[in-house]
């Protein structure tokens, strides 16, 4: 048997995804709380401006004897002019916070004074609810709804009223098209080829893009862009999958959320659109990787058929003789057009168990 | 029993990004040989987890040897369950898990920088900042940095033995206001690898808060540089946090199983021990080092040797195109394909390659590309390489040629290439050996299991090696001379088995075949004109080889070093492909 790695794509999905931070720190929302995209569900806080105090030179007396002048101990935090050291000799000296912060070290007579810092925030990058805290790490979303999972993403997320190009996704994105689009939606469209789009996307509040295809020149420009964009099967110009299709035309004009970060095979993320739905027989998410079957819809992620998608018709264990010379198992899938093109089995990623019903 | 004691099995388990690899070694015949090799794709997400990976490699390999390897249990078992695979002996390789991101303290570009950099480059370490005592005033920017960062280890490295102390005790500081920042749970493994003379203030300052190591050296003298042991920590190291983060795989380091390494470490070894056999082998008037290449899924391995030195470079996949930017690759690709396509074309199979690791190339112009890159992926490590080990610029001081023989090869590109001849052409134009080597595929891409088995069986590698587990791709002879295209640098006089005798005129620019058939032997005279060295201690110098036929039998590569292509593109297209050709096809 032969397995492939999967990308979801189903329209009644049991959705569940972790939120962590790297570090311990604070989670910020509670048991049963719905969250947008943008939400931060955790923070974390590290000091890192240093100031180095030096304690012995400001009370006048020797190293050794300025430890026993302090007024704090190490780890405290103290507020700016807060008393930190005190010499009553002769001649009483004070040191006082200059700022307030953390009393971190000491060496030599002097101490470390750390205030200020950097957040490390985690975002939820979808609609849902929290159905489990992890304590001082982050939490657990859930929700039910349309899931489909994208190729390449440019590490944004959002969310917005999805509206759709046209209701096949064969309109390639073009200033044209843009006038009717109203402020702050989610737009889906076929391809795009175009730089020139993206600045009009902008002003008009653009919350995300989903593409089927993009011209592989707009990488960097799309990388810029302040709207969270999805990719679903390639860059080039390439069909869009019926499925995908079918799937956006069915919740346009939903509640959209997208996560557009990088592929993280540990932790198990991939760029993807979430619709929240209420109503649906929902199934668990499938797995990461599954058995090829007859019927399974299925995506090209390599070479001529790159990105096109289509329904498994037969498949082999045993090694077919490609072109190249390249001996390896295969699988005969019919595109859409009803084309049947014959691929590398591991040159493939399963959908769905099967297509949509037309 | 092999030479008085009791022979093993071992179960050999490779976790790589890609692929898992199952391969049983044993006795066949006497010696310990390759029983069988069981291969599936790894799963390393949290749903699947490592183990279904290895069970699926482990049944492809029980139905070869019709042994059972693996106790039956559950079907879709997700948990790591150790006591299911029936083998005394199992030793793991493991290139799947994330690099740990590392910091790197110093002083000089050219000394401790340098060696810290080549120990970095050396195992899965993301680099994320080097600093050396120019650095030391922006203590305020490198705290910034590195908490933003979060480095796991922080490498403090500098002066000599009896060398510079005041600003590694510097550095010693800072890396302690960076652990007192960050949370005690989160806080780097700081190696000290710097002047032994203020080891006691180091361990006073850093033990009592994170995890410290003091270890030699790692530039002991000038001009010396001494990884191995910190190497062997960070081995270790970095098992240990895979385990943590790995789904499914934290089971398999339990007691119960005798070795678990990075990928790259006991490689390195293995090429080590092999140097050391040629040196103590050497024959005079040349310097010959040992290579070993993998071009694996997710990284490319160089790892050389010369007299019991030896050093590794690993590159992630995609490195090239992050520091030379994308322009530059796409037209380096389309340099060295074979076959007539445009920019735009190189640059959607760039974009789309980067997006999915797993990939068969169908079509010839796919496959085209994807040998033009795996060329370009071998360019650029070996120039890395060479910026980390000075010795490898394959001069020696008294400017004798320094070849590596053999270089042993493994990786998809060129153990799944059509032919024996692509995979062997695949080496040639990016590695660009000198001298007199022989091309050694590794077919099951052994010689990291290798490397640790040997600690346990020190036989089995030497027989392993001499088996038919590594296929014998040619020796190849780069004749090197400065005459113009078209003329005659080299007379090669072959005596073949079969009592056939003949002559070759080798021209420079030539990229000649002589076919001799697998595993015959035949005698090569040389015979350079004045000014060609063709590895035999000086230029004009020849000699005689004994080599036995490879798959490609035995080839001659007069291009020249380095290999220069035609700028126009009908020209070049032309000329690869004649050279695959040659190759035989």
């Amino acid at each position: 048997m032969i397995s492939v790695e999967v990308l979801s794509r189903s329209k009644y999905s049991e959705i569940t995804r972790v939120r962590r931070l790297s570090t311990p720190g604070n989670v910020l929302v509670s048991l049963g709380d719905t969250v947008h995209p943008s939400d931060v569900i955790a923070e974390a806080s590290t000091p890192t401006q240093v100031q180095i105090l030096d304690i012995a030179r400001g009370l006048g007396v020797s190293p050794s004897q300025a430890a026993s002048c302090m007024m704090r101990d190490l780890g405290e935090v103290v507020q700016q002019g807060d008393v930190i050291a005190q010499n009553e000799g002769n001649l009483p000296r004070l040191v006082r916070a200059p700022v307030g912060g953390k009393l971190l070290d000491w060496q030599n007579g002097s101490l470390t004074l750390v205030s200020g810092g950097q957040s490390e925030l985690v975002k939820a990058g979808m609609i849902g609810e929290v159905s489990e805290i992890i304590l001082n790490i982050g939490a657990v979303l859930r929700t039910q709804g349309c899931l489909i999972q994208g190729i390449w993403g440019n590490d944004r997320a959002g969310s917005g009223s999805l509206t759709l190009l046209d209701s096949n996704l064969e309109t390639q994105l073009d200033e044209a098209e843009l006038d009717t689009l109203e402020q702050g939606q989610m737009l889906a469209v076929g391809h795009c080829s175009k730089a020139d789009c993206f600045p009009l996307l902008v002003e008009k509040d653009l919350t995300g893009l989903i593409l089927c295809s993009l011209a592989p020149e707009l990488i960097h420009a799309a990388v810029a862009q302040p709207f969270p964009i999805v990719l679903l099967q390639g860059f080039g110009q390439i069909p869009p999958d019926p499925l995908s299709v079918s799937l956006l035309c069915d919740c346009a004009g939903e509640e959209v959320s997208i996560n557009a970060c990088g592929r993280d095979k540990i932790a198990g993320d991939r760029p993807e659109v979430i619709i929240p739905l209420s109503d649906g027989d929902f199934e668990e998410e499938m797995e990461s990787w599954m058995e090829l079957e007859m019927g399974q819809w299925v995506q090209v992620s390599a070479g001529v058929a790159l990105g096109q998608t289509g329904e498994v018709i037969a498949y082999s264990s045993e090694d077919t003789q490609f072109e190249s010379g390249i001996k390896a198992p295969s699988t005969r899938i019919r595109l859409h057009n009803n084309e049947e093109i014959t691929v590398p089995s591991e040159n493939l990623v399963i959908l769905s168990h099967s297509k949509l019903k037309d | 029993m092999v030479d008085g004691h009791p022979a093993i099995n071992v179960l050999g388990l490779d976790l790589g990004r890609m692929n898992t690899r199952a391969t049983l070694y044993g006795l066949i015949e006497g010696n310990y040989g390759l029983q069988g090799y069981g291969v599936a794709p790894t799963r390393i997400d949290p749903s699947s987890g490592l183990w279904m990976g290895i069970e699926a490699a482990v049944g492809s390999l029980q139905e070869q040897v019709d042994r059972v390897l693996l106790k039956p249990g559950s079907k879709r078992s997700s948990r790591t369950d150790p006591l299911r695979l029936r083998m005394d002996q199992v030793v793991s390789v493991i290139s799947a898990g994330p690099w740990r991101k590392t910091a790197l303290f110093g002083l000089t570009r050219g000394g401790s920088l340098r060696a810290g950099k080549a120990l970095l480059a050396s195992m899965p370490l993301e680099n994320v900042g080097t600093y050396g005592i120019g650095e030391l005033v922006n203590g305020q920017e490198i705290v910034d940095e590195l908490v933003h960062h979060h480095p796991e280890f922080l490498i403090i490295s500098g002066g000599e033995d009896a060398g510079a102390e005041k600003p590694v005790l510097a550095w010693v500081e800072t890396a302690r206001l960076i652990c007192l920042l960050l949370n005690e749970t989160t806080r780097p493994v700081i190696l000290y690898t710097g002047n032994p003379r203020v080891a006691e203030t180091v361990k006073r300052r850093l033990e009592p808060i994170t995890k410290l190591y003091v270890l030699p050296n790692l530039r002991p003298e000038h001009g010396q540089m001494d990884l191995v042991p910190t190497q062997t920590v960070l081995d270790w190291e970095i098992i240990q946090k895979w385990q943590g983060t790995l789904p499914g795989w934290v089971e398999l380091s339990s007691p119960q199983y005798h070795a678990v390494s990075t990928t790259s470490f006991p490689m390195s070894r293995m090429v080590r021990f092999l140097s050391q056999l040629k040196a103590n082998r050497k024959v005079s008037n040349q310097i010959q080092g040992v290579m070993s290449v993998n071009l694996g899924g997710d990284s490319t391995v160089i790892t050389a040797g010369l007299d019991g030195h030896s050093g590794t470079m690993m590159q992630k996949r995609w490195e090239c195109l992050k520091r030379e930017g994308q322009e530059a690759i796409v037209h380096s690709v389309r340099q060295w394909t074979s076959a007539p396509i445009t920019k735009e074309e190189v640059h959607r199979f760039i974009s789309n390659r980067t997006l999915f690791d797993r990939f068969i190339p169908e079509s010839p112009n796919s496959l085209a590309l994807s040998q033009a890159y795996a060329r370009i992926q071998l360019q650029f490590a070996i120039k890395g390489f060479k910026n980390h080990y000075a010795w490898f610029n394959m001069l020696s001081e008294n400017e004798t040629m320094i070849s590596f023989e053999p270089i042993i090869a493994s990786g998809a590109v060129m153990t799944q290439a059509p032919t024996p001849g692509q995979a062997m052409l695949t080496i040639l134009d990016g590695i660009q050996p000198q001298g007199i080597t022989t091309i050694i595929l590794d077919k099951y891409h052994t010689l990291p299991l290798l490397g640790l088995i040997g600690q346990i069986e020190p036989l089995l590698p030497v027989h392993l090696l001499a088996s038919s587990a590594f296929e014998n791709l040619g020796t190849v002879i780069v004749p090197s001379s400065e005459k113009p295209p078209g003329e005659v640098i080299l007379k090669v006089h072959v005596q073949a088995e079969t009592g056939k005798n003949y002559s070759v005129d080798v021209l420079q620019g030539d990229l000649r075949r002589l076919v001799v058939p697998s595993g015959s032997q035949v005698v090569l005279d040389l015979e350079p004109e004045p000014n060609t060295f063709v590895g035999f201690g000086e230029p004009g110098k020849g000699g005689r080889l004994k080599v036995i036929g490879g798959a490609v039998g035995v080839v001659i590569d007069a291009r020249g070093r380095p290999v220069r292509l035609a700028q126009d593109d009908a020209v070049r297209v032309a000329k690869l492909d004649q050279w695959k050709s040659i190759l035989g096809g």
